[in-house]
């Protein structure tokens, strides 16, 4: 059935419409008056850890990498590639494979209406051919190698292999050249009929366009489909793996990765993020002294930062940079939430962290780009709409967030990654 | 973007330009400092930049300053070093939520104007000096920074094969100076060239976004006003139109990918009519996934993952990039010349001509949707001396032809080719 919501921010002066078309596709729209540049995306809800499915009381395993795989050939049409069809509209297009979903995008300033065609028609239209698939393995193959000798994209996979024992969050996005050897045309075809369906996606656009065209290509292309496969889920502990993991790289100074797992919840996750921005502040944000302290003491530079990991069924809140004494910082840091949860958050240090908070999030809105994200995050994690970020803010607590402290940051279910120089201990 | 840009000279050498645009949610302020490279000084530079951040006359230390930009609405504070040309360019800029967003009715931007004058016109000294202790810990982090540019080693090879196409010229000249450079710097000479600069570079103002201009250009014209100015304008250097033999470079790193680039001279195009066609030329061979170096050698070979071309017309150097198996080496190389070769040959179809148009005149377009592209462009242009409108470079754009185009190909010459070969982790070193 057709549905059609709008929502309001009297406070930033803009409004979303989300119109869910019969055939199953959600539709969000944001129209930013002054504004000349149209963004859209198509966002799937199957990424990398969407390593099996169920059917049939069956559950049918995929290689790893099989979605950012599928992510590359969607370009490929009867016609020749989607990229150039872009080209000729003068839209920049791309393409992204997350943790739990996959997003097809372009930007433009003219030609919307051809370019937004271009974007359902290829991912309506399978097309995969075994040479193609083939010539592309060679492509993903380079991009693992670039990957692996970046630092700053290892510390986090170690990390991620620290942390967790059996959830899929712990594989590369892109697979290994040994899993995506097994990925033919054929696999991804089955993929592709399990994962993309309307039901399993949504449209965000934002920016200078039209909303009736937006509707009208939306269930031409999209007019029925059928249900999505039930993605298999992995029972992960609440501990860690392991507290400690190491690699040397030929870098210069050794770089770390600390991140305290928490568990993750769909329905709970955008709201759990967001309040653990503001801790991640409170713990070791730069107005603290525990960051003047470790600054002062040469253990961290400017390098030093947090952010929140969150996807479908997990989270975790991590702090990064360069430090010579890694395992020192990770003391400081797990030393910290302990004090925290036994002291109680200051009121004033909470407030502070909180408007700082709610200034940088305005931002958001004032991008196309960042606005279709949040509107492809509201749906999936069905966030009723993309200004509950604002609200939660202005409603967040000292309570609630030492609450959230206490229930999800536990030292002991935290873990430390390092990359050293190659041949220094 | 409403208004076009607004700028005055608020003192010698010292300007203030306003672009107005009321769609934004915030506002940004950013002060340019723009100095020409100069051998022995770039360290002392970065250093001082780097301590700015320490502290004021009304922050005693960071977490105070911090704070400040905690109560401005989380304000974001940046410092940026950069090369334009044979400049360098220190950039402070703060960027804040618009007064209407407060809470309580105060004025962020008239906050945000008073800090970042703060900072950058009364830093926090000891002794007529930037304080020891935190004096150390930046200098620290400025050789960590430069030891760290190994670390990604695409950018790595970029710079490895720049600095070889510009030895002996300010342009190639390391960001951030050398190690052995950054620990022969004092606290006190670190504060010496950054009064120096003070006095004696160009520097840009931009204020940017929904909000009055007017406080912040009142803040800065009084502090420039009690700066005794004396602007310095060395004369440019003579850089070279082409190749005389190509240099091959090999290094080893232990790691998975190998990266290849290829240096080449542009030629230098002189006017604006022809650097524009360089430019599109640029964009033709490897500048977007329509390009040839995507669709023809990426696609087709399917053996990198990425190859694209990029120009600066400073310099005269143009790079073509790639991340690759040692054994595609040749392959690779190969094709690459081959498509410059043809493009030289003025074979060029008016479709790709006319789809590598449209891809600039969406791009330009959308510059006015975000306040960083807007300055960013503004300030780019008024560091080249002849700054238009993204209109106006549209229009030029649109009047390239294609045998402009395969002239600017035709003026390549391949210079160096730095090679950086992955030797495998934990494989030694089995060549020089």
């Amino acid at each position: 059935m057709k549905t059609d919501v709008i929502h309001c921010s009297a406070l930033l002066g803009q409004s979303t419409r989300t119109v869910t078309l019969p055939g199953g596709l959600t539709v969000q729209m944001c129209r930013m008056p002054g504004f000349v540049t149209a963004y859209a995306m198509l966002t799937v809800g199957v990424g990398s850890i969407d390593t099996g499915y169920r059917m049939r009381g069956r559950e049918v395993p995929l290689p790893a990498g099989v979605a950012h795989y599928l992510e590359h050939k969607m370009f490929d049409c009867p016609y020749g590639d989607a990229m150039q069809r872009f080209d000729a509209l003068g839209a920049a297009a791309n393409a992204f494979t997350a943790f739990d979903k996959t997003a097809y995008y372009f930007s433009c300033t003219e030609n919307f209406p051809q370019a937004l065609e271009v974007l359902l028609d290829f991912v309506a239209t399978p097309y995969f051919t075994a040479g193609s698939v083939r010539r592309e393995r060679g492509i993903i193959a380079e991009e693992l190698r670039m990957y692996r000798d970046s630092p700053e994209w290892m510390v986090t996979a170690n990390l991620l292999q620290a942390m967790y024992h059996r959830h899929p969050v712990r594989v590369d996005i892109a697979g290994t050249e040994e899993s995506i050897a097994e990925i033919d045309a054929a696999l991804l075809r089955r993929c592709y009929e399990r994962f993309y369906c309307p039901g399993n996606m949504v449209l965000s656009v934002a920016g200078c366009f039209e909303e009736e065209t937006v509707l009208e290509l939306a269930e031409r292309y999209f007019p029925t489909g059928k249900k999505a496969a039930e993605p298999l889920t992995a029972e992960e502990p609440k501990t860690v793996k392991t507290h400690y993991c190491e690699q040397e790289m030929p870098i210069a100074t050794p770089i770390f990765q600390v991140g305290f797992k928490a568990e993750g919840g769909e329905k709970e996750n955008m709201r759990h993020r967001l309040l653990d921005e503001l801790l991640l502040d409170l713990i070791c944000g730069e107005t603290t002294d525990l960051y003047r302290s470790l600054y002062e003491a040469g253990e961290i530079n400017a390098t030093f930062g947090s952010e929140v990991m969150a996807g479908r069924d997990f989270i975790c809140a991590m702090f990064d940079g360069e430090s010579r004494r890694p395992q020192a910082v990770y003391d400081a840091l797990c030393e910290r939430v302990t004090a925290l949860q036994r002291d109680g958050i200051p009121q004033g240090d909470f407030t502070r962290c909180r408007r700082a908070n709610y200034g940088r999030t305005i931002g958001l809105y004032g991008r196309a780009e960042s606005i279709a994200g949040l509107m492809a995050a509201a749906h999936f994690s069905g966030m009723k709409d993309i200004y509950y970020p604002l609200e939660i803010l202005r409603s967040a607590t000292v309570e609630e967030l030492e609450q959230r402290l206490r229930e999800d940051y536990d030292p002991a279910n935290s873990a430390l990654s390092v990359i050293r120089p190659q041949g220094v201990q | 973007m409403t208004e076009p840009l607004q700028r005055r000279a608020i003192a010698e050498g010292v300007w203030f330009s306003r672009i107005h645009d009321p769609k934004f949610y915030h506002n940004s302020i950013s002060v340019t400092i723009i100095t020409p490279l100069c051998e022995g000084k770039t360290s002392a530079a970065v250093l001082a930049a780097y301590l700015l951040r320490m502290g004021s006359r009304r922050c005693r230390d960071m977490t105070e300053l911090e704070c400040r930009l905690a109560d401005l609405y989380g304000a974001v504070l940046d410092t940026d070093v950069s090369r334009h040309g044979e400049n360098m360019l220190l950039t402070f800029s703060i960027t804040g939520a618009d007064d209407r967003f407060a809470l309580e009715g105060e004025s962020i931007s008239r906050g945000c104007a008073e800090l970042l004058g703060e900072i950058l016109l009364e830093p926090k000294t000891e002794d007529g000096a930037f304080p020891e202790e935190a004096f150390r810990l930046e200098q620290q982090y400025l050789i960590d920074t430069i030891e760290a540019e190994i670390n990604d080693k695409r950018s790595y090879a970029a710079q490895r094969c720049t600095a070889r196409m510009g030895k002996g010229f300010r342009f190639a000249l390391p960001r951030y100076g050398t190690v052995q450079e950054a620990l022969a710097v004092t606290p006190q000479a670190a504060y010496d060239r950054y009064r120096e600069l003070i006095a004696t570079a160009r520097i840009e103002i931009f204020f940017s976004g929904c909000g009055s201009p007017d406080y912040a250009e009142e803040v800065f014209t009084r502090l420039f006003g009690g700066v005794k100015r004396a602007p310095l304008c060395p004369a440019p250097q003579q850089l070279p139109r082409r190749a005389a033999a190509v240099t091959e470079l090999r290094e080893q790193l232990p790691m998975s990918q190998s990266k290849l680039v290829l240096g080449y001279r542009t030629g230098l195009p002189q006017g604006r009519r022809a650097r524009t066609a360089a430019r599109v030329m640029t964009a033709l061979l490897g500048g977007s996934t329509g390009s040839r170096l995507f669709t023809n050698v990426r696609e087709k070979l399917g053996c990198c993952y990425y190859c694209g071309a990029r120009i600066n017309l400073l310099t005269g150097i143009l790079l073509v990039e790639c991340g690759l198996e040692e054994a595609n080496r040749e392959r690779l190389q190969a094709a690459i010349s081959a498509e410059i070769a043809d493009l030289a040959a003025g074979h060029i179809t008016p479709e790709e001509l006319s789809h590598i148009k449209l891809a600039f005149k969406s791009s330009l377009a959308s510059i006015g949707d975000s306040l960083a592209r807007t300055e960013g462009w503004y300030l780019s242009g008024l560091l080249m001396g002849d700054a238009v409108t993204p209109q106006q470079d549209q229009e030029e754009i649109d009047a390239v032809t294609a045998e402009e185009v395969a002239a600017a190909a035709a003026a390549l010459s391949l210079d160096t080719v730095f090679f950086l070969q992955a030797a495998g982790k934990g494989e030694d070193d089995d060549e020089n």
